[in-house]
């Protein structure tokens, strides 16, 4: 890191300055009291102090005479020669820094970043060894920060080919394995990916129990249900039985029953019909005495009719006409008439008078002739008439007792009317009795016999004959099967839930052979983990004995550069300094005597040799060889000129690779200055 | 004279299967085995097959998942749309037990399973007699085809067994059989089920095949894949066609370890997303050129169903590669640490000290090694 620019605002006496500073040496050179200290703390502070802190520290800072707090500003070269802008803003409690475009704002990572350029972390650290006056130059800190270097000298390894790679690589190394098992000790929120898989693990080992258990109830389920089956198959079975058993018994005794029913209505038609078959012979006996019955068939109104008729007959042949007596008188009247006439006629061409004469004298009598047949003829016709009449009267009437007295004659109609008129009474009766009679109906009783074959036939058969049960038996056996059929409902209502419950839910077969899948995979990552971390360690072992092998212990190097530093100071007179790494104790060759002193035998010049000798090497070694600026306030006031020249002829030799900012109130340092800084004494204000 | 016959031969399909060498690829892998029942469908719909026999390990276990179960009987009914008769024996995995998931299916769909109380089945209508034979657990009956002889049915007599050739049995108890046993047979046709890899075992002029899955089960089986159909005709020898219905094949490939970019690149000009990928890294390599594994299946995993990798390839370092790294050097003193520890190492060890060797060249070089991923 190089220095280029400070500002401060509100710091102390420093109310508002900036001030340019160069790489190499930086004299700032004032009066006592022009505040160079200030500008050195106010330096510490920007690169150490935190914004956001409200230690009492930070309200000394404070300007006299104001109360609030102070802005500082920092421009530096980084290693890499980009330019950096630092700000600590303690009023606004902001912190910024500007890296290469890249900007940050939060304290821990900016000062992790200014860490690593001065290559030393903690304020103290560089106190000790960067950051020095000739007041502490012999002390080195507390006790707690002594042994803190002490381990890290004793830890750290340099000044070889690859020396600060190794220690990043070893660093690197030893960061990856702690973010590998991060959370295998001890609970981590953001476990390592050991730790992670192992849990993933864990977690899938659970989760296969599980689904395990999920697949035993099932396969359970499944046997239940399968026995639950053969159960049911078997009883079903059973029940089968008992329900034939009890339906051929059943059977039976409805057969017995039919077989009653239906002998009594066979018997009933059988007796109906020899009823209907005996009154249907009397019947046909009737008839046939009945058709032998000259009345037979005859209705009281018939046979009154037929005595009407007869009645009729009688009076009818009483009526009969009376033929006209011959008409004689009027033949001979004409007959005569025509004699006459024809006489006339001859008479006529003789004796014409004679003849007319003759002739109509004929006329007469063949008027009274023609007059008297007429008559005759007409009475003759009535006659005629009357007997048709008559004739046809009794032809009807003869038709008519034809028809009623059917061929036989009335007399013996009449003759056998009593007798018929009983056997028709008898009759009678017969056929209202047969109407009374139920008809039978032949399908009807076609149908009784068949299914009273049909019972006997069930009745007969040996193979139910055989499962005939008495009749307490049987009611046992039905009380069997109704409680039979209750428990298989019960059992079937169990099947049919397990059923439906095997296919509602998952089987988990294929959910436990994805968790066995990734269990596999996750036992593979975790497999490769454990080799990655094995492999990790063992890069680590190898190069860490690599570089112990090929690297000097700190310790050595700090003895040997504070050695150097020291011969140099001393103008040759000591060279040989020995550092304790556990509490930095530290003891010098004594030339002369050989024995090795503690530096207090040295004079006070010398003593201060020592230490700037001691800090300077530390600040190399603590470093890293990053060079952080030195920060010298008048470390060389108790140095006669030979040694003062020889320190400083160091100093400038250190400039050249680091920048040294060289607070003094002589301006004998000016002339091998890179930059000077005048302060004025008092209060400035720039 | 009977009436020609086609058969489509299918065996260990293992529906549900685990794949643990697979990982969270495990669960696609038991969904393609779902699929692959609708290209067996399309196959015996496309030949017109007259039945179709399943050889054993139809499931992968007698508790098989609904989505198995479901995708098996959604098949059966385009078979059955198809009037095609399905023909099943139990194998090692979906043997015979208490609620055996075959003799569930038996009762639920139109299947015919052949078991010891049933080992026949007879159709008059296609002229066909088959004898199967179910195991009863992973390896009984222990010989399978001893009791078989051509019967005098004038049908086409047809074999299915779930066994091993006896040359080449591995497990100390399991069903097997000898080619004697396939001659005195003297079938039409043996379907065979068991192994994974077609294999025509055919002996004395008895055809005898075994299907092979008809998708990968296993890395080691690249004769997967495929299923048969076999054509029978009156007085001539039986045409066997496989017909090919699994997606996964196996591509190994073995490269260079020296220059991941180029074998990247020759990789990829194979890429195949249904294929798994068998690479082998090999050669003589220096320290810092050991490639990452992780980072190479990284780069691949989108260009193939699965990869897996190995590193056969070795670091080598000659005295003049060697002498780049002085002993007096971290890397150097480094590098001869680990040759020191290497020598007279067991292969494990070695096996360590060179990812410890090529994790340390790395990161000494600059490189950032993250040393998990």
């Amino acid at each position: 890191m190089v220095i280029t620019r400070m500002e401060i605002q509100g710091f102390k006496c420093w109310r508002r300055s900036m001030f340019d500073f160069k790489p190499g040496l930086n004299v700032v050179r004032g009066p006592n009291e022009s505040g160079k200290s200030t500008l050195r703390a106010a330096l510490m502070a920007v690169l150490f102090g935190n914004p956001t802190s409200s230690s009492e520290t930070i309200q000394d800072w404070t300007s006299w005479g104001k109360s609030e707090r102070c802005e500082l500003k920092l421009e530096y070269t980084d290693h890499a020669g980009r330019v950096c802008r630092l700000r600590k803003d303690f009023a606004a409690r902001k912190i910024f820094l500007l890296e290469n475009e890249e900007t940050f704002r939060t304290f821990k990572t900016i000062q992790t970043k200014i860490a690593e350029e001065l290559g030393i972390s903690t304020e103290d650290f560089y106190s000790l060894c960067s950051s020095l006056d000739v007041r502490s130059l012999s002390d080195l800190g507390t006790v707690a920060s002594r042994k803190q270097i002490g381990k890290i000298l004793s830890s750290l390894m340099t000044g070889a080919v690859s020396g600060q790679d190794v220690l990043q690589v070893l660093k690197r190394l030893e960061d990856a394995l702690r973010e590998l098992g991060k959370g295998q000790r001890s609970p981590s929120k953001v476990p390592g990916p050991i730790k992670a898989t192992q849990d993933r693990l864990t977690q899938l080992s659970a989760e296969r129990a599980e689904t395990r258990r999920t697949l035993a109830l099932r396969k359970e389920r499944l046997h239940e249900l399968a026995e639950l089956n053969r159960v049911l198959e078997k009883e079903v079975s059973h029940l089968a039985d008992l329900d034939h058993l009890i339906e051929v018994n059943l059977k039976l005794a409805e057969a017995d029953r039919n077989k009653v029913l239906m002998i009594e209505q066979d018997t009933r038609f059988e007796q109906t019909v020899e009823l209907r078959k005996r009154i249907e012979t009397e019947l046909e006996e009737l008839n046939q005495k009945l058709k032998n019955e000259a009345a037979s068939g005859f209705s009281m109104e018939e046979i009154s009719e037929l005595q009407d008729i007869t009645g009729k007959q009688r009076r009818l042949d009483e009526r009969l006409p009376t033929e006209p007596s011959r008409d004689t008188t009027s033949k001979v009247l004409l007959i005569f008439g025509m004699s006459v006439f024809l006489i006339g006629l001859g008479l006529w061409p003789f004796k014409t008078l004679m003849g007319i004469s003759v002739v109509l004298s004929s006329f007469a009598p063949l008027l009274v002739g023609w007059q008297q047949k007429k008559t005759s003829n007409r009475r003759k016709k009535d006659f005629e008439c009357q007997l048709n009449l008559w004739h046809r009267e009794k032809e009807e009437l003869e038709k008519r007792l034809t028809v009623r007295a059917k061929v036989r004659s009335p007399e013996e109609v009449f003759n056998s009317w009593p007798q018929s008129q009983k056997l028709s009474a008898r009759r009678d009766a017969l056929q209202s009795r047969i109407r009374e009679l139920e008809p039978v109906d032949q399908e009807k009783w076609k149908v009784v016999r068949r299914e009273l074959r049909l019972v006997e036939d069930i009745l007969n058969d040996p193979k139910m004959a055989g499962l005939r049960l008495p009749a307490p038996k049987l009611a046992g056996f039905q009380r069997e099967q109704k409680d039979l059929a209750t428990r298989l409902s019960g059992w079937q209502q169990q099947a049919g839930r397990l059923q439906a419950i095997l296919e509602h839910e998952q089987s988990g077969s294929d959910k436990l052979s994805g968790l066995e899948e990734e269990a596999a995979e996750f036992t593979q990552r975790l497999a490769y983990l454990r080799k990655r971390e094995g492999i990790c360690r063992l890069t680590f072992e190898l190069l860490d004995r690599a570089r112990k092998d090929t690297l000097n212990p700190a310790r050595k190097v700090l003895e040997e550069q504070a050695g150097k530093l020291l011969h140099s100071f001393s103008c040759g007179r000591y060279g040989k300094i020995a550092v304790d790494d556990e509490d930095l104790s530290s003891k010098i060759l004594i030339t002369e005597t050989g024995k090795w002193e503690n530096p207090t035998v040295l004079s006070q010049g010398t003593f201060d040799q020592f230490y700037l000798g001691l800090r300077l090497a530390l600040s190399e070694v603590l470093s890293g060889g990053k060079n952080p600026p030195l920060l010298l306030d008048e470390p060389l006031t108790a140095l006669d000129p030979a040694r003062q020249a020889a320190t400083l002829e160091c100093l400038l030799r250190f400039a050249r690779k680091r920048q040294i900012i060289f607070f003094t109130c002589r301006p004998e340092y000016d002339r091998v200055a890179d930059q000077i800084i005048e302060l004025s004494g008092g209060v400035i204000d720039a | 004279m009977r009436l020609p016959l086609k058969i489509l031969h299918t065996a260990d399909l293992h529906l549900g299967a685990k794949f643990v060498g697979l990982g969270s690829r495990g669960a696609d892998q038991r969904r393609r085995l779902r699929e692959v029942l609708g290209d067996i469908v399309k196959v015996a719909g496309k030949e017109r097959v007259n039945l179709i026999l399943f050889s054993g390990d139809t499931f992968d276990s007698n508790t098989p998942s609904p989505e198995s179960v479901s995708a098996f009987k959604h098949a059966l009914v385009r078979l059955d749309e198809m009037r095609i008769p399905v023909i099943m024996i139990a194998g090692t995995h979906d043997h015979l037990a208490e609620n055996a998931i075959l003799s569930r299916l038996e009762t639920e769909t139109s299947i015919v399973f052949l078991k010891p109380e049933q080992s026949l089945w007879e159709n008059a209508e296609l002229n066909v007699l088959i004898q199967g034979v179910s195991l009863i657990n992973s390896h009984q009956p222990e010989r399978p085809l001893a009791a078989w002889r051509r019967t005098d049915s004038p049908f086409w007599q047809i074999g299915m067994a779930h066994a091993s050739l006896e040359i080449e049995k591995k497990a100390e108890r399991e069903a097997c059989f000898s080619p004697r046993e396939i001659k005195a047979a003297g079938l039409d046709y043996i379907a065979l089920g068991h192994w994974h890899n077609q294999r025509d075992c055919s002996e004395g002029g008895v055809a005898c095949w075994y299907s092979g899955s008809p998708e990968m089960i296993a890395m080691d089986e690249s004769g997967s894949g495929s299923v048969l159909v076999v054509y029978l005709e009156y007085s001539k020898p039986p045409v066997i066609t496989a017909h090919r219905v699994g997606k996964r094949s196996l591509l190994r490939i073995t490269a260079e370890a020296c220059d991941t970019e180029k074998t990247l690149a020759m990789v990829r000009s194979q890429a195949d997303p249904e294929a798994v990928l068998e690479l082998t890294l090999s050669g003589l390599i220096s320290p810092e050129i050991k490639p990452d594994l992780e980072e190479i299946k990284r780069a691949l995993k989108d260009h193939f169903f699965y990869i897996r990798l190995r590193d056969d390839s070795s670091i080598t370092l000659s005295p003049e590669e060697l002498g780049k790294y002085p002993g007096n050097t971290v890397i150097g003193r480094f590098i001869r640490l680990v040759q020191e520890e290497m020598s007279g190492s067991d292969p494990g060890r070695r096996e360590e000290l060179e990812q410890a060797l090529q994790m340390g060249c790395a990161m000494l070089s600059g490189r950032e090694v993250i040393p998990w991923s």
